[in-house]
């Protein structure tokens, strides 16, 4: 207790006991909200990354699949270096040919190269001497992304030139991204589209 | 020092922060639903595109209508052919349609896809070759009196006559296809594809005037004993009697015996016509078409 000079109110100071209990009831609450604050920010972190990678794969799958769809079966299975699981080279159609009664294609090649090493998905677009005019990566991609459909029981196998001839031109897509969340979580989404190429 | 006032000034900095961490998850959220639903709507878009494209194929050969809307809960797709039809050769004509698939967003906005293709149309009609002569039939062929056949030498009796095979029709299909199907008492006006059943063991006799054209079948025994002219291709399934004033241009088949006797009352007249021939066999014509090129722009 204590007097001021002059001063009639009595001002008490804070026992050591309260002060000790106000201190351990701050410390719970502060401890809860920061438990809350912390489970609250690794989930929208989870929730953001699987977003990110949900959008990723459909975007990535939706350009790829454009891409098949415009060009002609043959262009696929004729190609050098040859299709496989991981490497496919193609022009798109450009319009009919009356005289010739065939396909006039575009220019330029639409190359799609994935690399297992890196995670990549590469799209060039290369000119008739085979220079990369332009280049789009797609990242993060974990597995090999072209396969096509054996007809005689419909399953999925690997694209080859032969496989493709065989299924008429039937492609299968697969898209199989993931994305790195907070605390060294991985996360996986995968897309699989089949696409008929529409020229044949 | 008063410091009443600082659980309040904690509380709010704490709720600051939350609301904080809420808006930004709500709206990464509403991004996010966002284009998911601009995916979905694009997909929606690109088939409606297809589906312009099957539309107009589906019109061949009306690609004259060259524009034309589906309405559907916010979708619509139009398609519309492009310049002038580029001709191949005479019975086969190159078109290009384009085609776009529209979505209008609920948001706001509009997702849209567009195809171009291009369709080889092939009309294909009965060979007019399979209809070699001015009168022809199954059994003999008996011409009495006043009787011309131009060539002269066009006719042909004894013949084997194969309907699907002359008409690429079956009997029951023409008949299906026709544009009028008459009996006896009905027989009204010819032109087009004209069927008449006649019954069994009744004779439908055109005793008045009879003027028509196109394809003239007639199931039944008939007697042109009146006045017919007629331009295209008749064919009788049954006994053919002329007795009156015929003239025809183009072909006259019949499957059974056929009497044709000028002598009685009338005059024939049977020309042999490739153009009238050709032009009623257009009735029959079909077109099939065929994608040649497709892209997305």
């Amino acid at each position: 207790m204590c007097l001021l000079p002059g001063s009639s109110v009595k001002i008490r100071a804070f026992t050591l006991v309260e002060a000790l209990a106000s201190t351990l009831i701050i410390g719970v609450v502060m401890a809860a909200l920061s438990v809350t604050l912390t489970v609250g920010e690794n989930s929208k972190s989870i929730s953001t990354a699987q977003v990110d990678l949900q959008a990723n794969v459909r975007g990535v799958l939706d350009i790829v699949a454009r891409d098949f769809r415009k060009t002609v079966t043959q262009e696929i299975v004729n190609s050098e270096p040859v299709p496989t699981t991981t490497y496919t080279k193609f022009r798109p159609v450009q319009r009919w040919n009356v005289t010739n009664a065939n396909y006039e294609l575009e220019a330029n090649f639409t190359e799609y190269n994935y690399s297992a090493a890196n995670t990549t998905l590469v799209r060039n677009i290369l000119n008739s001497a085979g220079a990369v005019l332009s280049s789009r990566n797609f990242y993060n991609i974990t597995a090999a992304p072209f396969y096509t459909v054996d007809t005689s029981d419909e399953s999925v196998v690997p694209l080859t030139k032969d496989t493709l001839q065989a299924s008429n031109g039937r492609v299968v897509i697969v898209i199989a991204g993931e994305n790195q969340a907070r605390q060294g979580r991985v996360l996986s989404y995968n897309l699989t589209e089949e696409v008929k190429v529409r020229n044949e | 020092m008063n410091n009443r006032g600082a659980v309040l000034v904690f509380g709010l900095v704490i709720i600051l922060v939350l609301s904080v961490l809420a808006s930004s998850f709500y709206f990464k959220s509403i991004n996010e639903n966002t284009l998911t639903k601009r995916y979905v709507e694009s997909i929606r878009a690109f088939w409606l595109a297809e589906a312009g494209i099957a539309r107009a194929i589906d019109l061949t050969p009306a690609f004259n209508i060259t524009n034309a809307t589906l309405l559907d809960n916010n979708a619509n797709y139009t398609y519309t052919t492009r310049g002038a039809v580029e001709t191949i050769n005479a019975t086969t004509n190159l078109y290009t349609i384009n085609s776009t698939g529209s979505v209008s967003m609920p948001s706001g906005g509009t997702v849209t896809r567009r195809i171009t293709a291009e369709v080889v149309e092939v009309t294909t009609k009965p060979d007019a070759g399979n209809f070699a002569y001015a009168i022809e039939t199954t059994t003999s062929l008996d011409i009495r009196g006043a009787v011309t056949i131009n060539p002269s030498d066009s006719k042909k009796e004894h013949s084997t006559l194969d309907f699907a095979a002359l008409f690429g029709y079956t009997k029951s299909d023409m008949e299906s296809h026709a544009t009028h199907v008459y009996t006896p008492s009905t027989l009204g006006v010819v032109d087009g594809i004209t069927w008449v059943n006649v019954p069994a063991g009744d004779t439908l006799t055109v005793a008045g005037t009879l003027a028509g054209s196109g394809i003239l079948i007639i199931s039944g025994n008939t007697h042109f004993s009146g006045t017919v002219d007629f331009n295209g291709i008749i064919y009788v399934i049954g006994t053919l009697t002329m007795t009156g004033t015929v003239t025809t241009n183009g072909s006259v088949l019949a499957e059974s015996s056929t009497t044709v006797d000028t002598t009685i009352k009338g005059h024939v007249t049977l020309n042999w016509d490739e153009e009238e021939i050709s032009t009623a066999l257009d009735l029959l014509s079909t077109a099939t078409s065929t994608i040649v090129s497709w892209k997305e722009n």
